[in-house]
């Protein structure tokens, strides 16, 4: 018997754009059940002030609703094609998750790729991949509905000032009617009922108010304030020979003339990488350093270290942990929003106000630990890559490498973080190569390779020439008054 | 030139050799090993949409293989008295309605339900309506018509589709040295002292074969991947406790339904599989729970026309070998595991085997992170194959036998008990990215076999009570009138089997549910 439920209430605790896109989430998502949703603020949002994503920002925004147009308009992002990846000596890689190259016959395009440079030629992998071309090139196009157009394989995310996406999500958000409250502190209160997990049964904040709700979500960062006081709260740390404790260096300053681009870099460096984004005045560097490197753990304090780990039950009770609250694993690719933003979805796709169930539970927390796996073996590869020192591969590194290697096949993983093909652009990246050529791509000979390769690149390169450049574009959708007009 | 020996003419070694001959054309030298003297068991009678692309890939006329196979056409499956006895569903090669506001159809569908609305879901799937009918045509390119959200399949003579594969082979070869057949049984295998590797196969006339690679096409037998390698088998007769099988094809007595069908008996279920110019039937049957002479009795009373042969009984265990892949030999078909064609799969896992293996083969045979990858890929594959399985014995109300009532309360295994529970508690279909089945599937079988969710996707409850009424009405009528206008599906088999057809079939795609997915 299916019984009826009422309006389900929902309160979120945390910070940040955590805090805000889960509560545009659960008020989008869950509009047809006409939630109350009350957003409770317990510290400053973070001070990092760009950002940058993968092209699963757009995707999160247009299930939410979020007008591309008015969302750049309104908070000034600008457009991000791809992660410059540099290691020592090299040339850079621009890593898109926009295809690269083109499947035919079931033979993948690096294998292609393989043949023709194999036989001396002198190629890039990313110059086969429009993003990555447009982001070489710093310059705009948008996605083209038509299958058959080359803009169709166009993927970008954005570049985003911090504060203004702040209060562009806080703006739509009481537009729509949901309470935000601001706690000095707050004290949870749980209890366990009839053999079953403990669940919270209130919040006090510090003005004295109290809260309960059908569901609780925990978006305080690393802090996990509400899934701390759960008997089921039980983090795992990632082992330190995949993935050391790592320090988190944020710098800002202004940015220099003709430094604005439509991609973010990465140097990975000894130990760690560097990122740098540069959008409209400001420009910021995010340096990461891992444990273990030249003798630099202590200088200091080990306090200023934060050890990788993931929650093993985020969704325990009625609360639910989001984002940084769920895994302090640092997510150089594809973005630190990629998690948050899959969970919200998940979350609202199982739990639609009514009962919560044990199963909804399961198959959050099995997506979540699967997916910070993912996150540890992205951070894993880089910083092996780099390391020069005792850093292992995980086991599925391992496997995925020795595969590449030998054949040059994709390792197939389930919900993975980024696609099967692009673990292949990212180890191409990071300079790895298949020794040898699978059997099936025998069968197609240099000269066949090297034609298509060749009609692809006339097509990039004539799409490029037809893209605009990215300060023309800035002019014209930021400071201008036009709107950036995208399906 | 590498060297790949297949032992085995049956379904899989004939699908391996054309495959291998296709795409690897001249690079490859196949010999192909099989006896006239043994028989094969002719898996797949069924089949799913995915052999179309098998076919397509191969680049095979699909009018010439309906008529050299005695093709007809099959948009879903038939279970009868299966959730209940006198009850029956079909589980279609397609959707049912299409998302709505972004929440799929069958939530709205079991609101209305809850409500009393007692119209079945079948009433909102075109394949289904196809099927009640009688009725086929291929589906539309049109990705807004209703018209394309089914894919479609064969019921195939296998014996036929084998010998269709090998004139396809011998033509491929004709002139070149890249292919060849030999006739003789395998009497020994020779192994390379230090790796391990099968080397050699002596035959029963003196003759030796040597081959970088072996495939393992010997049914049952396994005779390289479990004789001679020694792979151990899982068992998984305790979930799926049918062991036997007893065939008796029969004459035709009306126009074959383009589907299979599937009905449950006292200790097992039977098959009917209508082809072009006869009807396959077969019994299987738990020997634990029945005696053969009595579940061939019961086959007999079920088989409508005139038998044309003799009984055929088969014996297997229903499992896997622990790898399919192991040294330098890989078991395709039944000698690499055997799940009972309940859902027509065994053709489907030849083809996906085949698929893997060319993916993934190099060029040496140092191929250790290939293997291990191959046998990854393939677990996934068989086992949510027979979480898929259990599951049609499993979610049943019978108890009015000792078979049925063991297999209602036997254990699962716990990735189905999950997949289960959060349809029961919610509705919720478990989705995922690699192996076949997937939500309109899942959906069929839950919802048919008498599983009634506890709650459903409260999104359904954002349409109001007309604009759901509008909603059934539209997609109901919509359904059923795409079918009536269809022809008739035996005048449309003898269109395309005839020689002046110039219908062009869509092109195939890796999906059970549509030209698109």
């Amino acid at each position: 018997m299916i019984k009826p439920v009422g309006n389900p209430k929902i309160v979120i605790v945390g910070s940040g754009i955590d805090l805000l896109q889960s509560a545009l989430a659960a008020a989008k998502l869950l509009s047809f059940a006409k939630p109350s949703i009350t957003a409770i603020e317990v510290e400053a949002p973070v001070k990092r002030e760009l950002m940058s994503s993968f092209s699963d920002m757009a995707h999160f925004h247009s299930l939410l609703g979020i007008n591309e147009g008015a969302f750049i308009k309104n908070t000034c992002s600008g457009l991000s094609f791809g992660a410059e990846l540099y290691c020592e000596n090299s040339d850079g890689f621009v890593f898109s998750d926009g295809p690269y190259g083109f499947i035919i016959e079931r033979l993948g395009f690096h294998e292609l790729f393989h043949k023709v440079s194999s036989a001396g030629g002198e190629l890039k992998y990313d110059e086969y991949c429009l993003s990555a071309l447009l982001a070489k090139a710093n310059r705009v196009a948008p996605r083209s509905r038509s299958v058959k157009s080359i803009f169709s394989t166009v993927r970008y995310g954005y570049l985003i000032q911090r504060e203004r996406y702040q209060a562009y999500l806080t703006s739509l958000l009481q537009s729509i009617g949901v309470t935000f409250l601001r706690a000095e502190s707050l004290s949870v209160e749980s209890a366990a009922s009839d053999g079953n997990a403990s669940s919270i049964t209130q919040i006090v904040t510090s003005p004295g108010l109290v809260f309960t709700a059908d569901l609780f979500i925990d978006c305080s960062h690393s802090r996990a304030l509400i899934n701390q006081v759960l008997e089921s709260h039980h983090p795992i740390p990632v082992e330190s020979k995949y993935l050391p404790a790592y320090r988190l260096d944020v710098k800002h300053r202004a940015a220099c003339e003709g430094e604005r681009r439509s991609s973010s870099r990465i140097d990975l460096i000894r130990g760690g990488f560097d990122r740098h984004l540069a959008h409209l005045n400001v420009a910021m560097t995010e340096s990461l350093r891992y444990q273990g490197f030249d003798g630099q753990e202590n200088d200091e304090g080990l306090a200023c270290y934060q050890s990788p780990s993931m929650l093993k039950f985020p969704f325990a009770g009625n609360c639910v942990a989001i984002g940084a609250a769920c895994s302090t694993i640092p997510t150089p690719l594809p973005g630190a929003y990629h998690l948050l933003q899959n969970q919200l979805l998940l979350l609202f796709d199982l739990w639609s106000g009514g009962r919560l169930s044990d199963s909804s539970r399961d198959i959050y927390n099995s997506f979540s630990v699967q997916t910070c796996r993912h996150n540890v073996d992205i951070a894993n590869m880089l910083l092996f890559r780099r390391a020069g020192s005792p850093i292992e591969l995980t086991q599925a590194n391992r496997e995925r490498l020795q595969l590449f290697e030998a054949s040059g096949a994709v390792r197939a993983t389930e919900s993975a973080v980024i696609a099967d093909d692009h673990w292949v652009a990212l180890l191409i990246a990071l300079g790895y190569r298949q020794r040898e050529p699978s059997l099936k791509s025998c069968t197609v000979t240099t000269d066949v390779a090297m034609a298509q390769l060749d009609k692809l690149r006339v097509l990039l390169v004539k799409a490029i020439g037809a893209a605009e450049p990215y300060e023309s574009w800035v002019a014209t959708n930021i400071s201008g008054s036009s709107q950036f007009d995208t399906p | 030139m590498l060297k790949i020996a297949i032992v085995g003419g049956g379904t899989a070694g004939w699908m391996a050799a054309a495959a291998f001959s296709h795409v690897f054309e001249g690079a490859v030298e196949i010999i192909l090993i099989e006896s006239d003297q043994i028989g094969t068991v002719g898996v797949g009678e069924a089949t799913i949409p995915h052999l179309r692309y098998f076919n397509e890939r191969l680049g095979i006329d699909e009018h010439e293989f309906m008529r050299e196979t005695s093709a007809t056409y099959k948009v879903g499956i038939e279970f009868a008295n299966w959730g209940r006895l006198g009850e029956s569903y079909i589980h279609p090669f397609g959707n049912f309605g299409s998302v709505t506001r972004g929440i799929s159809f069958y939530h709205y569908w079991l609101r209305a339900k809850q409500a009393g609305f007692n119209v079945p879901l079948d009433a909102f799937s075109l394949p289904v309506a196809m099927a009640k009918n009688n009725r086929f045509n291929y589906p539309s390119c049109d990705q807004n018509s209703v018209k394309s959200t089914y894919s479609y399949a064969f019921h195939i003579d296998a014996s036929r589709y084998a010998r269709f594969l090998r004139r396809y082979c011998e033509q491929k070869a004709s002139g070149a040295r890249a292919f060849l057949r030999v006739e003789g049984k395998v009497v020994g295998v020779d192994r390379t002292p230090n790796s391990g590797d099968i080397a050699a196969v002596r035959l029963d006339s003196g003759q030796e074969v040597a081959a970088d690679y072996f495939i393992d096409c010997s049914g049952f037998r396994s005779l390289l991947l479990g004789d001679a390698l020694e792979v151990g088998f899982d068992d998984w007769s305790h979930w799926l406790p049918c062991d036997k099988a007893i065939a008796i094809p029969s004459a035709s007595r009306s126009a074959p339904p383009p589907y299979t069908k599937a009905t449950a008996h006292v200790a097992g279920w039977q098959w009917k599989i209508p082809l072009q110019h006869r009807v396959g039937n077969g019994h299987v049957f738990s020997s634990s729970f029945m005696s053969e002479d009595k579940a061939e009795s019961i086959l007999r009373d079920h088989v409508d026309g005139e038998p044309l042969a003799e009984p055929n009984v088969l014996k297997f265990k229903a499992g896997r070998r622990k790898v399919s892949w192991a040294n330098n030999c890989l078991a395709v078909g039944l000698s690499s595991g055997f799940l009972e064609p309940l859902e027509s799969t065994s053709i489907y896992l030849i083809q996906i085997a085949i698929m893997k293996f060319i993916d993934l083969l190099p060029v040496s045979k140092n191929s250790a992170s290939q293997r291990d990858e191959f046998n990854r890929q393939m677990s996934v594959e068989y086992e949510r194959i027979r979480d898929f399985l259990i599951l049609h014995y499993h979610v049943t109300q019978r108890e009015d036998s000792e078979f049925w009532r063991y297999c209602k309360n036997m254990d699962i295994p716990d990735s189905l008990g999950s997949k289960m529970a959060a349809f029961k508690e919610q509705a919720y279909v478990v989705s995922y990215e690699q192996g076949l089945f997937l939500e309109p599937s899942w959906v069929a079988v839950y919802l048919g076999q008498g599983m009634n969710p506890q709650s459903y996707h409260r999104g359904a409850n954002q349409l109001g009570g007309q604009e759901m009424e509008h909603l059934f009405r539209s997609v109901a009528g919509e359904v059923a009138s795409a079918a009536e206008a269809m022809p008739v599906h035996s005048d449309i088999v003898a269109r395309h089997c005839g020689s002046s057809s110039d219908d062009v079939w869509p092109k195939a795609a890796m999906s059970l549910y549509g030209v698109f997915s």
